[in-house]
């Protein structure tokens, strides 16, 4: 791990630390995941303020050795992407996402691209699941646990559009003879097929996709869940 | 250098106070020992006091010593208007105005998931039950400016959509005596786009 020059990023997630600085993680371009300390960030006059939020675009200087770094620099190269309600929650999770799983100083400017790109088109009218769910596919194929749709890993077989399959987080897809009403959670191979050509038009396949990658990368986020998931919950019903 | 463990474990304690440091915690134990010590035990008693009696409002979540805090049990409040922030220190600000005569509750804190801070720390079911239980016509949301403020915003209308209230988040833009050319991007941005009408 070295400096960080003039180096783009993206804050994920910032909190208060001692009396005036912030403790913000970053994920940058280069090097993945950072850690950098902002000296008094928090003090009345910091103009470092407004550049210390998330999903607004940055170019950072940090100094030091360890894998803690001290901010030097940091500038907005650009406005943030328009996201409010339903969209800002979901950019909540991207956050959420990257700051669980990804492992820290790690290069992945692919997924780097990926979170941009997820960022400006998460505010398009009707985009919003199928960008959170090719976000949720390129990060798990990042970490090495791609979720392979188009053939069963085990026998070879390609993937029938007719027939039903199970999913195991270490050995893939593989055929059930039931037709989605046994006991174990089963896909229709045609909402896998338009899964792996990310054609998330038909909402079955948007319904498939959700359950599937949410199945993948449950061992991945171990015991502890999401919490911005339960912001998504409907609100009451109220008996008047 | 070392004091005798008493005066050594007064600094430690002193030193859990904001900006009190090896140096200033050092500079108060002595103060209080050689110059204070009628000070020292008031102050003593008063935080023991404090800190045994002290709770949260059933209404309002703000700090409190009774169950119902001053401000709710005030008559002179307006019961329509409904205020929501995030610390206890918002309403000291609100209230230093002067401007604002309705009531608070205190979220005590904003959404953020990372840090595994949901609704039910924030007391949202409570807000709710408040809202549909008294004579709230408006509820003004006055979390900060922040991603994790608006997105605290948000989940309180989308939680209220079944209420018959009207709700409101408050203004943000260019600060008093600012100039501008020194406002960030994104001030600016919110100041443009909540822009009033003159004429």
């Amino acid at each position: 791990m070295s400096a960080l020059i003039s180096e783009p990023a993206y804050l994920l997630h910032g909190r208060p630390y001692r009396e005036t600085s912030i403790l913000a993680e970053f994920f940058t371009s280069t090097q993945g995941r950072v850690a950098i300390l902002a000296r008094g960030a928090r003090r009345p006059k910091s103009r470092q303020k407004a550049a210390l939020q998330p999903f607004y675009p940055v170019v950072l200087s940090a100094t030091g050795r360890s894998s803690l770094k001290t901010l030097q620099q940091i500038d907005l190269c650009g406005m943030a992407p328009p996201l409010a309600g339903a969209c800002l929650i979901s950019g909540l999770y991207l956050n959420e996402l990257l700051q669980r799983l990804l492992p820290e100083g790690e290069p992945h400017p692919r997924m780097y691209t990926v979170y941009e790109w997820a960022l400006t088109h998460l505010s398009e009218p009707g985009e919003l699941e199928p960008v959170l769910r090719r976000f949720e596919k390129e990060l798990l194929s990042e970490l090495g646990f791609a979720v392979v749709l188009d053939y069963c890993v085990a026998s070879g077989e390609p993937v029938l559009a007719e027939a039903w399959y199970a999913y195991h987080p270490e050995y893939g897809l593989r055929p059930v003879v039931a037709d989605g009403r046994g006991t174990q959670r089963s896909y229709p191979g045609a909402a896998l097929l338009a899964m792996a050509q990310d054609d998330y038009s038909a909402s079955l396949t948007r319904k498939v996709a959700k359950v599937l990658l949410r199945e993948a990368l449950a061992p991945l986020l171990g015991d502890r869940p999401l919490h911005s998931r339960s912001l998504f919950l409907p609100p009451p019903v109220f008996s008047s | 250098m070392h004091f005798s463990p008493l005066i050594d474990q007064l600094m430690d304690s002193l030193r859990c106070l904001p900006g009190v440091g090896p140096k200033t915690a050092q500079r108060m134990a002595l103060h209080l020992l050689e110059r204070d010590r009628v000070g020292a035990e008031r102050l003593a008693q008063a935080m023991l006091k404090a800190v045994e009696l002290v709770g949260h409002c059933e209404k309002c979540r703000n700090l409190s010593e009774s169950p119902i805090c001053r401000l709710c049990e005030s008559s002179h409040r307006d019961e329509s208007l409904l205020c929501v922030v995030e610390m206890p220190a918002d309403v000291l600000a609100i209230e230093q105005t002067g401007s604002y005569r309705g009531h608070y509750f205190v979220l005590m804190g904003h959404l953020s998931p990372i840090e595994g801070i949901g609704p039910e720390q924030l007391g949202i079911a409570q807000l709710l039950s408040r809202v549909r239980n008294s004579a709230v016509e408006e509820i003004i949301i006055a979390t900060n400016p922040t991603v994790e403020g608006e997105a605290t915003a948000h989940y309180i209308v989308e939680q209220m959509r079944a209420l018959p209230v009207k709700v409101s988040r408050i203004a943000h833009g260019v600060p008093l005596g600012g100039e501008l050319e020194y406002v960030d991007g994104g001030t600016l941005v919110h100041a443009l786009s909540g822009r009033r009408s003159l004429r």
